[in-house]
């Protein structure tokens, strides 16, 4: 799809190579016109087709590498051109892709006038007689020759496109003597090369260029995108399956500690929940074996820091577990503390261990079973 | 050499934070969730032409026992690199320890390690399985403490980990600056000559992004600038009483457009920092939810008097042109003029916003237009709204994923002339440019480079 700003810059695109073309014929009209006689000043010829070609590419080019806008510049900025113009232009981007843009704009409008120019003067050697003549007051045929031999070195393997003494002198033209020779109309491959070589080669050349160095510019939607990067697909949290609480132990219990929880903790479980039948220290290396037939009828009790995440090892441990013994409970009491006291385990945290433990279940497919206990979450308190 | 970095460390210790951070992107997924992070997901930061790969991992999960295969697998130091490559390579391993095989797989491949832990929590002896293991890769190495909470036990954590790591940080995901992420890269090319270059080269490109990104910046409003002061809503219709009736409409229509449009130079502005999932709400003015409530305005753009004073200086600076084309023969007058003019005209027109007018069309019918806003103040109100924007991205890091609220960030006193502050930091002819371009823009005038002039305001912000 295209938008609205390549829209807008293809539209100056095309207006400008519509004002450059127009300009190139009613200008190369005008002056390949010549007299009532059909002559046309030489001179003058080369000066809008060679001279001052060149000077305008120096000149852009110079403009270009000093960093100013130049004329383009000026004739997008007159009031002339439509608001939704304005608007494209800031989108275009501003600074060194401005200038580009406006560089690539220079030369669509010197290509078509060059394009124009030519156009016209084929047309007019098609059409008419057109005869080339000079006239100077101070230069002689002997003068001109270098200059124009200079001009035509690019185009030294077209014989009939070079000056020659012989040519100039026939096509002198004088008022007074009214007469230059009929050879005269031979100059037009000469002309014909300056405009090629001078005028249309050249800007087609700086027009690919510019195009491409305009393209290299990163437009501003291209630097927006530019820093997105691989982006990883949301985690979508699957439907929770979450353990219940329990605040009560309705039985005797043997406190498994995964935390190595300090004494004051010790000490909180036991006023919270009644002193525990045994304590065994809980490590992912533990001989789980001594534990064996000392639990019957008991609930376990896993402390663990409620910070912490449920790790793959106490997975390990307390499926271990499971198939060596079958209690009547098993809790999982996640609690927060620092070095003093205990603090209410967060929500989030709480959670994280709900779904551990109800993985618990799941995993062992104690769940589909009716006699075996479902590990629960403990925590102090009451029922809220 | 492309620099990769592994971010490894305890489940939901803020390793899907600090990649997020580190990548500025907020793509990543990042939940309070433990086991979030699976798979290995590699990460491929490209900054210019510089790049670096980030590669978050999943957590720990059987540290202590693959310490114990490892510690089986080879008796002596030299051979502990060898013990990890057979650890990934066996088959008992992989199916019994896939999270370690899966965190250790890109470090064995040359990855350096980034070690992430929480500081707000107490260091404890079950991290040292894990720092162990990360020792026997040999791999460069540097640790991280992402204080998540708070910073309680980062001294705790220091002396721990300075004995397994050479580089320990302080690095709260949530808050950490370019500089300070550029730090982390920084500190790798003295633990891996071999990446010196490589890292020069991205803290090269980041600078080389961030004058762009100013640039780029300064472009996206002199885009909203140009685009809301000189929109303008018009419909053709047959009767006078038919553009009455639709008056209220076109009303409509046309401040929900600018709302629409301001929206979108914002979403702009966020895709240039790389939030594609960033919600942000501008709490427009307090009490109000409406952009056009001319009285309130000043808490965005600037008061009257402030404005009066804009208005004169870029009066003044037009008006000094003619004088300098009648080569002072004016007696500055111009000037004086100018600046006079101006300064009336805001004081006049500072609660003057868009007017609806009615055309008569030469082949019958009428035109009913509404627009362009006629409100001096405008483009300053959008500026304003839109540099606090680009303030609170930019200390803003992309492991967050809170609402963006613009108005809570800032008191009403603080916001109150802190644009006029902001353009009082320029110079004077800064300011001139400034206030000039915006006069013009007020008027639905062409303003050559108005990035140009917008930019040493983003600059001085910035700074």
């Amino acid at each position: 799809m295209t938008s609205p700003t390549s829209h807008m810059e293809a539209r100056t695109t095309l207006a400008l190579s519509f004002l450059g073309l127009l300009l190139g014929i009613f200008i190369s009209a005008g002056v390949l016109a010549g007299d009532e006689q059909g002559r046309v000043n030489l001179l003058f010829l080369l000066l809008l087709f060679a001279f001052l070609p060149l000077l305008s590419l120096l000149l852009s080019l110079v403009l270009l590498l000093i960093k100013q806008n130049g004329l383009t510049a000026l004739l997008v900025n007159l009031p002339l051109w439509p608001k939704e113009f304005l608007q494209a232009q800031v989108s275009i981007g501003l600074g060194r892709r401005r200038r580009s843009w406006l560089f690539f704009q220079s030369q669509v409008l010197s290509l078509a006038f060059a394009a124009g120019s030519i156009i016209v003067f084929i047309a007019l050697l098609l059409g008419t007689d057109v005869n080339f003549v000079w006239r100077s007051t101070l230069l002689e045929a002997t003068d001109l020759l270098p200059i124009l031999q200079l001009i035509s070195t690019p185009w030294a393997f077209w014989n009939a496109a070079q000056p020659s003494l012989e040519l100039l002198q026939q096509s002198q033209n004088s008022r007074i003597t009214g007469s230059a020779s009929a050879y005269s109309e031979n100059w037009w491959q000469f002309v014909l090369a300056a405009q090629l070589t001078y005028n249309l080669i050249p800007r087609a050349v700086l027009l690919v260029l510019a195009r491409w160095h305009y393209s290299k510019k990163p437009k501003l939607s291209s630097m927006l995108e530019r820093d997105e990067r691989t982006v990883k697909k949301r985690h979508h949290a699957d439907p929770e399956t979450l353990a219940g609480v329990a605040y009560t132990i309705g039985h005797a219990y043997q406190l498994l500690d995964w935390s190595n929880a300090p004494e004051h903790c010790q000490h909180f479980i036991s006023q919270s929940f009644g002193q525990p039948i045994e304590r065994c220290p809980l490590t992912a290396n533990s001989d789980l074996s001594s534990l064996e037939g000392s639990v019957e009828l008991l609930s376990h009790v896993v402390v663990v820091k409620s910070w912490e995440p449920p790790l793959g090892e106490l997975k390990d441990v307390l499926s271990r577990l499971e198939s060596i013994e079958s209690p009547v409970q098993k809790f999982i009491l996640p609690l927060d503390w620092d070095e003093t006291s205990i603090k209410p385990a967060s929500t989030i945290h709480l959670q994280e261990w709900q779904r551990f433990a109800a993985s618990l279940d799941t995993s062992h497919g104690s769940s589909l079973s009716t006699t075996k206990a479902q590990w629960k979450i403990l925590q102090p308190g009451e029922h809220p | 050499m492309t620099p990769k970095f592994a971010v490894v460390g305890h489940p939901n210790k803020g390793k899907s934070s600090i990649v997020a951070t580190l990548a500025q992107n907020d793509g990543i997924a990042i939940s309070n969730r433990s086991g979030t992070t699976t798979r290995c997901q590699q990460l491929d930061v490209n900054i210019g032409k510089a790049s670096y790969c980030l590669i978050d991992t999943p957590g720990f999960q059987r540290p202590t026992l693959v310490l114990a295969w490892l510690k089986k697998h080879a008796s002596t130091a030299d051979k502990r690199i060898n013990a990890v490559k057979e650890f990934l390579l066996s088959e008992d391993c992989q199916r019994q320890f896939p999270d370690e095989i899966e965190l250790l797989t890109p470090i064995m491949d040359g990855a350096a390690i980034i070690y992430v832990v929480d500081g707000s929590r107490p260091y404890s002896a079950e991290y040292e399985a894990e720092m162990e293991i990360l020792r026997w890769t040999g791999q460069a190495s540097l640790a991280l403490i992402n204080p998540i909470e708070n910073e309680s036990y980062i001294e705790q954590w220091q002396q721990a980990l300075g004995q397994y790591f050479k580089v320990v940080k302080v690095f709260n995901a949530m808050q950490a600056d370019t500089d300070k992420q550029l730090s982390v890269l920084q500190s790798f090319s003295i633990i891996r000559e071999d990446w010196k270059d490589a890292i020069d080269d991205l803290v090269a490109a980041y600078q080389v992004r961030s004058s762009e990104r100013i640039a780029a910046t300064s472009e996206i409003l002199a885009a909203l600038l140009t685009k809301a002061c000189t929109y303008q809503l018009s419909q053709k219709v047959l009767s006078k009483d038919q553009a009455n009736a639709l008056r209220s409409v076109l009303e409509a229509t046309y401040f929900s457009e600018l709302k629409t449009m301001e929206h979108t130079h914002h979403e702009s502005l966020k895709s240039l920092f790389a939030y594609q999932h960033l919600i942000s709400e501008i709490e427009n003015l307090p009490n109000s939810d409406d952009l056009f409530d001319t009285e309130k305005w000043i808490v965005w753009g600037l008061n009257r008097k402030q404005l009066v004073t804009a208005a004169a200086m870029a009066g003044a600076a037009a008006g000094a042109v003619i004088d300098l084309g009648l080569a002072g023969s004016s007696f500055f007058l111009g000037a004086l003029g100018g600046g006079v003019i101006g300064a009336t005209s805001a004081w006049l027109g500072a609660d003057k916003l868009a007017d609806f007018k009615l055309q008569g069309l030469p082949v019958g019918g009428y035109v009913a237009q509404q627009g362009p806003m006629q409100n001096k103040n405008f483009p300053y109100v959008l500026m304003g709204r839109f540099l606090q924007l680009e303030a609170l991205l930019h200390t803003r890091t992309h492991a967050r994923r809170d609402t963006l609220v613009i108005a809570e960030s800032y008191g009403e006193e603080m916001r109150t002339g802190e644009l006029q502050g902001k353009i009082s930091n320029l110079d004077d002819d800064q300011q001139k440019a400034l206030h000039k371009a915006l006069d013009r823009i007020s008027r639905q005038k062409p303003v050559e480079d108005l990035a140009k002039v917008l930019k040493p305001l983003l600059l001085r912000q910035r700074h």
